[in-house]
C-alpha cells in the first residue's frame, strides 16, 4: 500500500484498502478558518450539543482578519464563543496566529499519519506525510459531531524529481512545471506523492509549496514521506521528534509515474488565467506589472522571504509597482524581523501585510482593480480570483516576484543581481 | 430519483470564481448573490435559468476554492449538474447538501447542448438526450450515497444515525 492508502487503513481500522474504495475513517484534526462559520452552524443543525473531541479541532483566523467588516468581525466573535462552549483550547486569533497551512503544523498539532481536513489547500501539510484534504463545510461539521468521515481511496500519482535544481530555483517552479505537464484536471480525485533526490538539495519549505500546489491540479492530496528533513522540522519548532510514523511500501501500486528532470529545468511562470498555463520565465521578460505578492500559504515562509530578501537587499521596488509582502505567520514574521529580512523589505519600498489570506483570495489587503497585472507567489489566477476580473496575475516564485517588483517589469533575478 | 428538465451546456474546470465571483461570497442577500452566478462566462445567465434546469459540464467541474459553490447553484433553484468529472470539494459539498451531481464520464464537448431536454434516472445509471436520441451511462451512486440523497443531505443523514446510536 501506499503511504496515503496505509494512512485511510488505519484510521478506517481495515488491514487493506483499494483506491476507488469508500471508507469511513477517524479524523485526526478538524481546521475552521473564520470562513468556516458555516461547519459551526451546520454542527448545530445536525443536532448535535458536544464536538466529539475538543482537542482534535484546531480554528485559524486568517481569511478576513483583522475584521474587515462588521459582518466578518460578528463571525469571528462567534467562532470564539463557540470554542469557548466546546472547550476548544487550539483557537488562533491573529496576534498569535496566521494563515491556517502553516500555524497547526507550527504548533504541534500535525504528526506523520494523520487525517488532517479543513478548507482547500490543507493538502500543503501533506508535506508532513499526512492525508491533509480539503472537504466541504457539512462534512467538517460531520467529523466535530462524529469523530469520523467518508472517503474515497484516490489512486496515487508519483512524481520523482531528478537531479540538482539551478539557482533560485525553488519549489514554486517545480510545482508550476508539474501544473504545465499534467494540467489542472490532470490529478483529479488522485493524491500525488513527491520523491527523487531533488528533495535532498531543497529545504522542507520546499515541500509544503509543492503539496500546496497539488491542489491546483485537483489532487485529493499531495504527500512526501517522513525522513530526516522532516524530523527537523519538528525539531527547529522545539516539538517533540515524531516516532513510530507509517511509511508507504516500496512495491505499492502507483496509477500513474512522472519524472521531471530538475536540473534542466529553467525558472517558470504560470501566465493568466490559469496555474497550468506555463512558460519558462525567459520567454516572458518585459511584461509591465503594477503589483507584486509575495508570501501566503504557497509561499510566506521563511526562506522563502529569505529568497525574496536576497534580491531586495539594497534594492529600490520600481515606484509603479506596489509590492505587498504577506509572511504565512506571526511566527514567520518575528523570525524575518529578526533576520533582518522585513528591514530589507521596508529600505526597498515594500509594504507589510499582517499574515493572512486576504489578497490572494480578491477579499482584502491589496485587491486587484480593472488594469491591474500582477505577479504573485499564490497560487491561483482564474479570472477574477485577486480582484476585478479584467486584472491580471502572472504566478512566480518569490525571486522571480521581488527581480519584477524592482524593474517594473517581469525580470529573473540575475538580471537584478548583476 | 429521476431528474427530467432542460440542460444549460458549459465547458471544462469550471471554477468557484465562475460559479461565484470572490468578491460576492459575503453578500448577505442569498438572491442577490446567486443573480452573479457564472456571470463572467455566460453573463445573464442568473435571469435566463428556470426552476429543475440542469447543468451539463465537461472535466473538472468546481475546482477552485473550498469556499460554499453548491448552495449558489441551489439558491438559483438548478436541480443538479451532469459532468464528465468533478472536483472533489466541489463533489463532496454536493453530497453534503443533497444536490445530485452524475459524473457521465463519455461525454463529449458537442453531447447534451444548451436547450436540450434530458432524463437521468440515478438508480439505473441512464441519461437520455431527448433531443437528439442519444444515450449515456453515468456512474452509480453506492448505497449510502442514495441515502444521503433521500435524506436530503449530510447532515439529516448524520442526525438520523446519531440518533440510532443514541437509541
Amino acid at each position: 500500500m501506499t503511504l496515503v492508502e496505509k494512512i485511510l487503513a488505519k484510521n478506517a481500522g481495515l488491514p487493506e484498502v483499494k483506491p476507488g474504495q469508500y471508507v469511513e475513517a477517524l479524523v485526526d484534526l478538524v481546521i475552521l478558518s473564520d470562513v468556516a462559520i458555516r461547519s459551526v452552524k451546520a454542527f448545530y443543525e445536525i443536532g448535535a450539543k458536544k464536538v466529539y473531541a475538543p482537542n482534535r479541532i484546531a480554528i485559524v483566523f486568517d481569511h478576513n482578519v483583522p475584521a474587515r467588516d462588521t459582518k466578518t468581525a460578528e463571525d469571528i466573535r462567534l467562532l470564539k464563543e463557540f470554542a469557548e462552549t466546546q472547550g476548544i483550547r487550539h483557537l488562533f486569533d491573529l496576534p498569535r496566529g496566521g494563515i491556517q497551512h502553516l500555524v497547526p503544523a507550527e504548533n504541534g498539532l500535525i504528526y506523520p499519519g494523520m487525517i488532517v481536513i479543513d478548507g482547500s489547500h490543507t493538502c500543503t501539510d501533506g508535506a508532513l506525510g499526512v492525508l491533509a484534504t480539503g472537504v466541504s463545510a457539512e462534512d467538517r461539521a460531520v467529523a466535530m459531531a462524529t469523530g469520523k468521515l467518508w472517503f474515497r481511496v484516490p489512486e496515487t500519482m508519483r512524481v520523482v524529481l531528478r537531479g540538482q535544481p539551478r539557482a533560485f530555483l525553488t519549489g514554486m517552479d517545480i510545482g508550476l512545471a508539474l501544473l504545465g505537464k499534467i494540467k489542472t484536471n490532470g490529478a483529479v480525485y488522485m493524491a500525488i506523492e513527491f520523491t527523487g533526490e531533488t528533495l535532498d538539495y531543497l529545504g522542507m519549505d520546499t515541500r509544503f509549496t509543492l503539496c500546496n500546489l497539488t491542489m491546483e491540479a485537483g489532487a485529493k492530496t499531495g504527500i512526501v514521506e517522513v525522513d530526516e528533513k522532516t524530523l527537523d522540522f519538528y525539531r527547529a519548532q522545539g516539538l517533540p521528534v515524531p516516532e513510530n510514523y507509517a511509511q508507504g511500501d516500496p512495491d505499492s501500486y502507483v496509477k500513474e509515474t512522472i519524472e521531471i528532470d530538475v536540473a534542466a529545468l529553467p525558472l517558470q511562470v504560470a501566465q493568466p488565467s490559469s496555474p497550468d498555463n506555463v512558460s519558462a520565465l525567459e520567454k516572458i521578460l518585459g511584461i509591465p506589472v503594477t503589483h507584486g505578492f509575495i508570501g501566503y500559504c504557497v509561499n510566506g515562509r521563511l526562506s522563502d522571504l529569505a529568497l525574496a530578501a536576497r534580491v531586495l537587499k539594497r534594492k529600490q521596488v520600481n515606484p509603479k509597482v506596489n509590492l505587498i509582502i504577506t509572511p504565512g505567520s506571526q511566527r514567520v514574521l518575528k523570525e524575518a524581523v529578526r533576520k533582518g529580512y522585513i528591514t530589507t523589505f521596508l529600505e526597498a519600498g515594500a509594504v507589510i501585510a499582517p499574515p493572512t489570506c486576504g489578497a490572494c483570495a480578491g477579499i482584502h489587503m491589496g485587491v486587484l482593480g480593472p488594469g491591474d497585472t500582477a505577479i504573485s507567489t499564490t497560487n491561483r489566477n482564474f479570472p477574477g480570483r485577486m480582484g476585478h476580473p479584467k486584472s491580471s496575475v502572472y504566478l512566480a516564485n518569490p525571486a522571480v516576484v521581488a527581480a519584477s517588483a524592482v524593474r517594473g517589469v517581469i525580470s529573473s533575478p540575475e538580471e537584478v543581481l548583476s | 430519483m429521476i431528474l427530467s428538465n432542460r440542460v444549460w451546456r458549459l465547458g471544462d474546470n469550471i471554477d468557484t470564481d465562475q460559479i461565484l465571483p470572490g468578491s460576492y461570497i459575503n453578500l448577505p442577500d442569498k438572491a442577490l448573490r446567486a443573480s452573479h452566478c457564472f456571470e463572467n462566462i455566460y453573463p445573464g445567465f442568473s435571469s435566463l435559468v428556470k426552476p429543475g434546469e440542469l447543468i451539463a459540464a465537461g472535466l473538472n467541474f468546481g475546482c477552485g476554492s473550498s469556499r460554499p459553490s453548491v448552495e449558489i447553484l441551489q439558491d438559483l433553484g438548478l436541480g443538479g449538474v451532469i459532468a464528465q468529472s468533478f472536483a472533489r470539494i466541489f463533489f463532496r459539498g454536493g453530497i453534503a447538501r443533497g444536490f445530485p451531481l452524475m459524473v457521465c464520464p463519455s461525454l463529449q464537448a458537442g453531447d447534451l447542448p444548451t436547450g436540450h431536454h434530458i432524463t437521468v434516472n440515478l438508480e439505473e445509471g441512464t441519461l437520455v438526450d431527448q433531443d437528439s436520441g442519444a444515450l449515456f451511462s453515468i456512474e452509480p451512486y453506492p448505497k449510502f450515497f442514495q441515502e444521503i440523497m433521500e435524506t436530503r443531505g449530510l447532515l439529516n443523514y448524520t442526525r438520523t444515525h446519531m440518533d440510532r446510536e443514541v437509541r
